[in-house]
């Protein structure tokens, strides 16, 4: 049970002497509760608090590292769901690589997969992790795939290698590249040796809670303690509710041995079937999903579900801000302004377009506040709105010069009309629904 | 050399508007009600200006004027010498007085029977030994033995009554000081004005002319300021007088204040309406109590900080922009001859401290008047309702605050039938079987309209009787014999125009409606959010002392159905009235009430709920009466079952 | 030591509600379609019973689409504007379960179309085919109560689904749901709380619980989708904690949503890191409709064949093979 800031405050001196950058006791506890804060930062704390709120800090699900300069991070989440607080480390997506392709395949392959990248509202994204198949007979060939991926990409790796001495030489080339050793049997003594010579973690695989259990708890024993888990389901209503009852295990009851990332190769039947599996899994719980083939749709879609699941819901999520077309607008039609709080311009839009009128939406940078709350803090005013406009050059771009402004915010018209001289500006409705009517009652054109 | 005189000049008319002052010069035939907007007032107009909503209605003291007929005036009133404005042309010099802005007498605001009653249990202390004293002295005269002087001689005297190392005097008083102390044989009245362990004389008298020395408490708020004007040795409140803010012109809440203050000159014009309001409290309150304001040496202020720092003239931008960092948190002590407050040049005036933007000295003296920073087992909640809402909870140990946007709707700003809890207010109301509603009159005369109490009354029985849904809208099947449609939508008859004062039709709309529901639900959503951010959940707080403008009979029983206040047993909420008012009060009466009400906002722990991502489901939820988690109201639940 | 399953046992059960109505039922479909019962998360069979699949709905038109993609084109150019075709095309070809009816071409700014020919539509819908019917209305409220009103006559006892009543209109739309035996969707913008408050609204009217379906508005990927994420999610978890204004059944738009944005309308050419845009279309709606099926929705109205065949095989296989065995 997480401490609430009351209980912790109980722990704190109570002097509300600021020297932990505070000013008082109550407002750091409650930092504290909310893991905003250390309570090294408070000079005068107890032994008591110390030990309370350290068996308090312990994370249920452990966190683990691939890669080298800048490592996936992955694990270290503390809740069933989003609206909770938030899912912190978001899925990371690998893509195959098998042994047995060409060479000139494969380099071209792995170049392919490195330079893509892809922008979304202002998020550069791309894949994390290339996961290495060794089936062909060649040690070489494994060596030289390596070398390959390790000449061209900067991606964490996880080495799928049956054969344990290939494997071997393999982690000894890539020595500090904290890769991940996937295992498809039992893990062994000889395994355990590896990943903690190589400084690798370890994912395990097995086809039952009870053996997953034994094997994690094995491998912890022996010492290697970045493990990542891998329950083999037939079908994924049945991955799903593994993965829920690991997590679950893990947060709520304390089960160490499931308290790591989860992990799976997803497989199905075609490209519409592997997404269908990859979106699910990628919401409920798994750490690593590898992906067979490289398709760019597949990816931009996984990565726009992730960027969705993994945004953290107590952030307003922005839009970019600037013009959006609604409808199919002419130079002649309206200007409706509102803020770039997503759900605000999400809302906003959608009403327009129902409304069944073509307009121009001018979204205003309000760092992702709804329009009172970014009235009030002086980021929805006439000035800033006025100087928006002129700065995306909107005069250029349209012939109307009618401004609708939100109802709520009918006090900037004024100084609005007066930072834009040749535009009406128009108070419009107060709530979104209310657009489509509201429409009706002015001439806007 | 002879120049043709404009024929335009002798057209043109002065028009004066009271209580502001303003004077605007406008041509004939122009309306009273563009006439005001001139000069910034906006009247408010339902009907937009065609003479039917009898919303701008003005009552003309001087000058001849002739009015459109209007069925929305009745001819009583017209007699009387009220007019609309928009159906008034300007055809005379007049001086027009404006009903929605006159002078209040907000007496069933500020007097609290739970002050009285609980005096000696609340955090703050009743005793009457303020910073300013009037002390008698005999200063022997002076001889060629003892030659010291006359301020020395006096100290020497002073002394003998009173041990004090650290003694001070203004240098107005050494102006008046040898011939003070040689008429009347030495005897004289010194008035000190204490500082820690410093003293300052600040005047002297001859003693025939020492009269008692007085001091004010005055709350500012947003939209209403109310003052006390006190005896400082008894401690007697002589007399309560009270007005609109009168930059009340200027925007209706703290956001616009700010917001009229960015451009250059309007803060100073800003500064000049709230002394100016605060100056007409005094000689209002000084004439009635047959006083000298000379003899006042003592302001004690409390109000939002956006108030305080227009009062102060002080720049108030940085309170509405991130971070939201106001200029100061404790006021030092100023003259009131910089302010330019009708006292005694010498006066101290003292502003309580803030614990941030949207915390003011209105919250932290508040806590004054309630027993909830004495007790360090017993956790209790205390909230303001003005025109923002402010939220305390905690105990000895902690306090956590925070603010939200309510709405001045339970102070009666926004709706259309709202009024603040004056005379003529419908304070308490109830609906009877037939749909006729029962209802009380401060003061007893026709009803004006409603203010808070009446309010929260009125929509908790709508909702009982089942003429309203949970979300607010009429039951059209079980009302419609008292719906009636209005310009605004469909509303609720609550007296006829004949009955009522202004002889317009006394109605709720459902505008108003979803107005009100807003309000309580941004209130309650604060405090369960606040508690939540503490931990806490609504029964394990012991008391809730609840304060504003709502009147004085707020029924405890009604706000708990509307979902306004949590249900809890009845008896652990207290209904304090106007506590800023008396907060200051009580720091004018003793010192130690000043450094308890700075050591309460340094303990103090502000909240920003606007960052708070999960208010807007607690807002939400609360848009519903009671609310829309039932289980959270079982009384009321079982009343709708029943 | 044996690993022990967590399970967590819940005291609510979400609403089964029906669609449709057999001749013995005074309609003329060859079968009901029924969803809710369970008593666990979606997919959760080891703690709770699921009585019925989540189904899928397929969606025809009164007018076409202004911004209806080429992708989908592809599969519908012969049938688009024949809805009653289409209805047979979707059911025939594409397995839907249900069709839905967009009536979109009633909104007065968006073709005008009287409600009788509305409900002449409907009609012809359902001689076409044997599923069950989902009428969809728009946000024009006024247009929208005069079309319902006459299409849930002309349609009395099939026991449509009557798509959709908010808090401004839900007065008139369950009036009529009430006179001529249909289902109601009850439709708020994103919010646990204005949910269940247009609930209680209804059922304060006793209109009858197992005869509503919640909308919470779907937020298609990319376009808010985590804000219904989570607030299906918020609302399936308090509705299997007991809270029966919460326990109703949720329908989903993932694929009118996913149509009608950039991402499955833009060609390969602009925007070359987006891939194929014969996948995308799918994929979007895909993604829109497994996520949310997480959530917890149990009746999805989507367009693109290739996206029902992969969401269908996904649901069949998990209840196929409920605790895997």
């Amino acid at each position: 049970m997480p401490l609430s800031g009351l209980d912790i405050f109980k722990l704190l001196p109570k002097t509300n002497c600021g020297d932990c950058g505070v000013p008082t006791c109550m407002a750091f506890a409650m930092k504290l509760a909310q893991k905003k804060a250390e309570l090294s930062e408070c000079p005068h704390a107890s032994e008591e608090a110390k030990e309370t709120l350290g068996a308090a800090s312990e994370p249920p699900v452990r966190l683990v590292k691939i890669g080298k300069a800048k490592p996936l991070e992955i694990g270290n989440e503390t809740v069933m769901f989003r609206h909770e607080k938030t899912f912190f480390h978001q899925t990371g997506i690998a893509l195959q690589l098998r042994t047995s392709e060409d060479e000139e395949q494969l380099l071209s392959k792995i170049k392919e997969i490195e330079n893509y990248k892809v922008e979304r509202v202002g998020e550069e994204l791309k894949a994390d992790l290339f996961f290495i198949s060794h089936d062909s007979e060649e040690k070489d060939v494994f060596l030289k795939t390596l070398q390959l991926v390790k000449q061209n990409s900067t991606k964490g790796i996880i080495l799928d290698c049956p054969d344990k001495e290939a494997l071997k030489e393999g982690l000894d080339w890539l020595k500090d590249e904290q890769p991940a050793i996937f295992l498809k049997e039992e893990v062994t003594d000889k395994d355990i040796e590896l990943a903690k010579n190589h400084n690798a973690s370890l994912v395990l695989t097995a086809y039952s809670f009870d053996d997953l259990a034994r094997q994690s708890e094995k491998a912890k024993q022996a010492g290697v303690n970045d493990l990542i888990l891998n329950l083999a389901s037939k079908n994924a209503g049945l991955q799903l509710q593994h993965n829920t009852i690991m997590r679950r295990s893990a947060l709520k009851k304390n089960f160490k041995s499931f308290g790591y990332p989860l992990f799976t190769f997803i497989q199905g039947e075609n490209e519409f079937d592997f997404l269908a599996k990859a979106s699910l899994f990628l919401c409920k719980y798994d750490s690593i999903i590898v992906l067979p083939r490289f398709n760019k749709a597949m990816l931009y879609t996984l990565f726009t579900l992730r960027q969705n699941i993994y945004t953290d819901p107590q952030k307003p999520i922005q839009v970019d801000p600037k013009v959006y077309p609604i409808g199919e607008p002419s130079p002649e039609s309206p200007v409706f302004v509102t803020t770039n709080f997503s759900l605000t311009y999400f809302i906003v839009s959608g009403e327009i377009e129902n409304s069944g009128i073509s307009a121009h939406l001018v979204v205003c940078d309000t760092e992702g506040q709804s329009v009172l709350t970014a009235w009030a803090a002086g980021k929805f005013v006439g000035e800033k709105i006025a100087a928006f406009i002129k700065d995306i050059k909107l005069e250029q771009q349209v012939k109307t010069r009618k401004l609708i402004i939100p109802g709520f915010v009918s006090q900037i018209s004024g100084d609005l009309e007066e930072s834009l001289p040749g535009w009406e500006v128009i108070v419009g409705c107060q709530e979104a629904a209310d657009i489509a009517s509201f429409v009706k009652t002015v001439k806007l054109t | 050399m002879h120049r043709i005189k404009s024929p335009q000049k002798n057209n043109k008319y002065k028009v004066k508007f009271l209580p502001f002052s303003s004077t605007v010069s406008v041509s004939s035939g122009t309306s009273i009600l563009d006439a005001a907007r001139k000069v910034d007032l906006f009247l408010k107009t339902t009907c937009g200006g065609i003479g039917t909503c009898g919303d701008c209605v003005v009552r003309i003291k001087s000058g001849t004027y002739q009015s459109k007929l209007s069925s929305a005036l009745s001819d009583e009133l017209v007699r009387q010498g009220y007019a609309l404005a928009c159906q008034t042309e300007v055809n005379d010099n007049l001086t027009i007085q404006l009903p929605q802005f006159q002078e209040l007498s907000i007496k069933s605001v500020s007097e609290s029977k739970f002050f009285e009653e609980h005096k000696n249990s609340i955090s703050g202390i009743y005793e009457i030994n303020p910073d300013v004293k009037s002390i008698s002295l005999r200063v022997p005269p002076p001889t060629l033995e003892d030659n010291y002087s006359d301020l020395k001689r006096l100290e020497r005297e002073f002394r003998k009554k009173l041990a004090i190392e650290d003694l001070n005097c203004e240098y107005s008083v050494l102006r008046k000081l040898a011939h003070v102390v040689r008429e009347e044989k030495g005897k004289i009245t010194i008035i000190l004005f204490k500082q820690r362990q410093s003293w300052t004389i600040i005047d002297v008298k001859e003693a025939k002319a020492a009269k008692n020395i007085y001091g004010v408490a005055c709350d500012i708020g947003t939209t209403t300021v109310v003052l006390y004007l006190v005896e400082l040795t008894s401690g007697k409140i002589l007399s309560t007088a009270s007005s609109y803010n009168q930059q009340l012109k200027c925007g209706e809440d703290v956001i616009s204040r700010i917001n009229y203050a960015q451009k250059p000159g309007r803060l100073q014009e800003l500064h000049k309406l709230i002394v100016m309001t605060v100056n007409n409290l005094i000689d209002k309150a000084t004439q009635s109590a047959k006083i000298s304001t000379a003899d006042i040496y003592s302001a004690s202020i409390s109000g939002n900080t956006t108030m305080i720092h227009l009062f102060l003239n002080l720049e108030p931008r940085y309170i509405r922009e991130e971070p939201y960092v106001p200029t100061f948190n404790q006021v030092p002590i100023i003259l009131s001859r910089d302010l330019g407050l009708k006292m005694n040049h010498e006066g101290r005036v003292y502003c309580g401290p803030a614990v941030g933007s949207y915390v003011g000295s209105d919250i932290t003296a508040g806590l004054l008047c309630t027993p909830l920073v004495r007790d360090s087992k017993k956790i209790s909640l205390f909230i303001d309702a003005g025109t923002n809402g402010e939220l305390v909870v905690g105990n000895s140990d902690w306090l956590m605050t925070c603010a939200c946007s309510a709405g001045p709707a339970f102070e009666g700003s926004g709706i259309k039938c709202g009024m603040p809890a004056t005379e003529g207010a419908i304070e308490q109301l109830k609906i009877k079987n037939n749909g006729d509603p029962e209802y009380k009159v401060i003061n007893g005369s026709q009803p004006k309209g409603l203010c808070g109490s009446g309010l929260v009354d009125l929509l908790a029985e709508l909702f009982i009787h089942g003429y309203i849904d949970r979300h607010g809208k009429f039951n059209v099947q079980k009302a419609k014999d008292r719906l009636i449609e209005d310009e605004t939508g469909t509303a609720f008859l609550i007296e006829k125009a004949n009955n009522s004062y202004w002889g317009k039709d006394l109605i709720i709309t459902e505008r108003d409606i979803s107005n009100l529901i807003r309000t309580k639900g941004a209130v309650f959503s604060a405090c369960s959010l606040l508690l939540k951010n503490a931990g806490l959940t609504f029964d394990k707080i012991d008391a809730f002392y609840i304060a504003g403008g709502f009147g004085q009979h707020l029924n405890i029983e009604n706000s708990i159905r509307i979902g306004l206040l949590p249900d809890l047993k009845r008896n652990k909420f207290h209904y304090i009235g106007n506590s800023s008012l008396l907060g200051a009060y009580l720091i004018l009466l003793s010192d130690k009430n000043r450094e308890m009400v700075n050591e309460i906002s340094r303990k103090m722990t502000y909240i920003e709920l606007n960052t708070e991502p999960s208010y807007m489901n607690e807002y939400t939820g609360a848009l519903f009466l009671p609310h829309t988690k039932m289980e959270l109201f079982p009384s009321v639940k079982q009343i709708l079952n029943s | 030591m044996n690993f022990e399953i967590p399970k967590e046992t819940n005291t609510g059960k979400i609403v089964e509600v029906t669609i449709g109505a057999t001749a013995e039922q005074g309609g003329t479909r060859s079968h009901t379609v029924t969803i809710g019962g369970h008593t666990s998360l979606p997919f959760h069979f080891f703690e709770g019973e699921h009585p019925h699949r989540p189904v899928i709905a397929m969606e025809v038109f009164d007018k076409v689409p202004a911004k209806y993609p080429g992708s989908l084109m592809d599969y519908y150019h012969d049938v688009i504007d024949k809805p009653a075709d289409m209805a047979k095309k979707c059911v025939e070809e594409h397995g839907a379960e249900l069709i839905s009816v967009r009536l979109e071409g009633t909104h007065p700014e968006k073709g005008d179309k009287s409600a009788d020919e509305a409900a002449e539509l409907v009609k012809q819908v359902l001689k076409s085919v044997s599923v069950p019917i989902i009428i969809t209305g728009h946000s024009h409220f006024e247009k929208t109560n005069e079309v319902m009103k006459k299409v849930c006559e002309a349609a009395e006892g099939e026991n449509c689904l009557i798509n959709y009543a908010e808090t401004d209109n839900y007065k008139t739309i369950a009036a009529a749901c009430i006179a001529y035996n249909h289902t109601i969707v009850a439709q708020s913008p994103m919010d646990v709380n204005l949910t269940k408050q247009l609930n209680i609204l209804l059922t304060d009217m006793n209109f009858p619980a197992e005869k509503i379906v919640v909308d919470p508005l779907t937020g298609t990927l990319g376009y808010g989708l985590e804000y219904t994420y989570s607030i299906m999610e918020r609302i399936r978890n308090d509705g299997l904690g007991g809270d029966k204004m919460l326990a109703f059944p949720m329908l989903i738009n993932p694929g009118y949503e996913s149509s009608r944005v950039k991402e499955a309308r833009v060609s390969r050419e602009d925007y070359p890191e987006w891939g194929d845009q014969e996948l995308r279309g799918a994929y979007w709606e895909i993604a829109t409709a497994v996520s949310l099926l997480a959530a917890g929705a149990e009746l999805l109205i989507m367009y693109h064949p290739k996206a029902v065949e992969a969401v269908k095989k996904n649901i069949s296989e998990a209840f196929d093979l409920k605790n895997g065995d």
